[in-house]
C-alpha cells in the first residue's frame, strides 16, 4: 500500500468519526505545512496559528474530500487559502499565484535552506534534534546506516535498496526499522524531558 | 513497530496495512512511534524539525469539534470502474437511442421489404377478434369489413394480410409515419391530387 493510499485510509477512517486517524495525518504533515506557511508569514507564532486553523478547516471539510487528489495536495490548498485570508484580514499582502505554486515545490526548502521562521527556542530544539539524530546514525552498524540513508535521503523503495544491498526485501524492512528504533531510543529522552512534550 | 516503519514508507501489502492502521489509530504507543519516525525522517533530510506544537493544539481543538461523519464511498484499489463505468454507460445509452430512432424511422421500409419478399405476412395472436377482408380489393373504399368474434377457449388465431392490404393500411396511416416531417398533411395532399386528376 503506497503512501497516498495510507493517507486515504486514514482520511476514510476520520470521515467515519475516528478523530485519532486525522491526528496521525496532522502528526505526519504538521511540520511540512508549517514550513510551507512560513514562506508567507514571518512570525512563527502566527505560522503555527494559521497551521492549526488550516488543520481544523481541513477536518471540518473532510466530508467533501473524495480522494481525487492526494491528501497533502488538498491540505496544501487549504493551508494557502487560510494564509491568504489571514494576511488579507491583517491588512498585509497575500501571496501571489507564483509564490503558491504546487504542493511539491517547497521553494527554499528544496534548495536545502531552512526558512528562517524559528523562534530562538525552536531553533535550538531543531538543532538539538538534528544533532541527536545525526550522532545516532553515525553510531549505527554499517548495514543499518546504509539502509536508512538510502530510504530517507535517497528516497529509494525497499526493492531498490534490496537490489543495492544485495539482500532480501524483508531484510531491508528489518534493517530500516532497527535503524529507526535505535535513533528513536536516543531521541526519546530529549522529547520526553520537555514539559509540554511536542512532536 | 516494524510494520509501522514499513507502513509509513508505503511498503506494506494492502491486507497487512489494513490490519495495522486500526491498531496505530487505537494504541498511543504506536501513534508515538508513527510521529517519532516521521520526525527522524525530516531531521535526516535536514528539514526544520523544531518545537512544532501544532499537533498537540490541533488534538485538543479536535476534542471539542463535532465528530465528522461523511458517507462512506466504496472505493476499489484501482479506479477503473469509477473512471470508465459512467462514460461507458453514457455511450451505450447513446448507441441504444440512435438504434431505436433508426429502427423507428426505417420501420415502414422494413415492413415493405418483408412483405415484398413474402406475399402474405402472418401476425400471430394479435387480438381475440379477427378482421377479415371479404372483398377482392383491400382498399378501404371498396372493401367491406366484418368482425368475427373468436371462439372461447381457442388459441388466438393468426392474421393473414396480403400485400395489397398492407399497402392500404400504410396508405391510410401514412400521416402517422415518423418519417413524414409534417404530420397530418398526407390527407390534404391526397385530396388535392385527386382533384387535379378529375380535371
Amino acid at each position: 500500500m503506497g503512501d497516498r493510499e495510507v493517507d486515504q485510509q486514514l482520511v476514510e477512517r476520520a470521515q467515519r468519526g475516528e478523530k485519532a486517524a486525522f491526528e496521525l495525518l496532522v502528526a505526519k504533515y504538521q511540520r511540512k505545512l508549517v514550513r510551507l506557511l512560513s514562506r508567507f508569514i514571518r512570525d512563527p507564532t502566527e505560522v503555527e496559528d494559521v497551521a492549526q486553523e488550516a488543520f481544523i478547516k481541513a477536518y471540518r471539510a473532510l466530508p467533501s474530500f473524495r480522494g481525487d487528489s492526494a491528501f497533502y495536495t488538498w491540505l496544501y490548498r487549504i493551508g494557502i487559502n487560510t494564509a491568504k485570508n489571514y494576511l488579507v484580514a491583517m491588512g498585509r499582502r497575500a501571496p501571489t499565484v507564483s509564490e503558491t505554486e504546487g504542493p511539491d515545490g517547497e521553494g527554499s526548502e528544496e534548495s536545502g535552506q531552512v526558512p528562517d521562521y524559528n523562534t530562538p527556542e525552536n531553533e535550538l530544539m531543531s538543532r538539538q534534534i538534528a544533532e541527536t539524530v545525526n550522532r545516532a546514525v553515525e553510531e549505527l552498524p554499517e548495514e543499518l546506516r546504509t539502509a536508512i540513508t538510502l530510504r530517507e535521503l535517497e528516497g529509494l523503495s525497499y526493492e531498490e535498496i534490496a537490489s543495492i544491498m544485495n539482500c532480501p526485501i524483508g531484510t531491508v524492512r528489518s534493517r530500516i526499522f532497527r535503524a529507526r528504533e535505535a535513533i528513536a531510543e536516543k531521541l526519546r529522552p530529549q522529547l520526553e524531558t520537555r514539559k509540554d512534550r511536542r512532536w | 513497530m516494524e510494520q509501522i516503519s514499513a507502513l509509513m514508507d508505503g511498503e506494506l501489502e494492502h491486507d497487512e496495512a489494513t490490519r495495522v492502521i486500526p491498531a496505530v489509530i487505537k494504541r498511543s504507543d504506536l501513534r508515538e512511534a508513527w510521529a517519532t519516525y516521521h520526525l527522524i525522517g525530516e531531521a535526516l533530510r535536514g528539514q526544520a524539525c523544531g518545537d512544532c506544537g501544532v499537533a498537540q493544539t490541533v488534538s485538543s481543538k479536535l476534542a471539542v469539534e463535532p465528530t465528522v461523519l461523511a458517507p462512506r464511498e466504496s472505493r476499489s484499489t484501482n479506479n477503473f470502474g469509477k473512471r470508465w463505468a459512467l462514460p461507458s454507460m453514457a455511450a451505450a445509452a447513446a448507441v441504444a437511442a440512435v438504434t431505436w430512432v433508426g429502427l423507428t424511422t426505417q420501420a415502414p421500409q422494413a415492413i415493405h421489404e418483408l412483405s415484398t419478399a413474402r406475399p402474405a405476412v402472418p401476425v400471430p395472436g394479435f387480438s381475440p377478434e379477427v378482421f377479415v377482408s371479404s372483398g377482392p380489393s383491400a382498399f378501404p373504399q371498396s372493401a367491406s369489413w366484418t368482425t368475427i368474434p373468436a371462439p372461447a377457449g381457442t388459441p388466438p388465431p393468426s392474421i393473414q394480410l396480403s400485400w395489397q392490404e398492407f399497402q392500404a393500411y400504410l396508405m391510410a396511416h401514412q400521416e402517422f409515419s415518423p418519417s413524414l416531417s409534417m404530420h397530418g398533411v398526407a390527407p390534404l395532399v391526397r385530396s388535392v391530387s385527386t382533384g387535379a386528376a378529375d380535371r
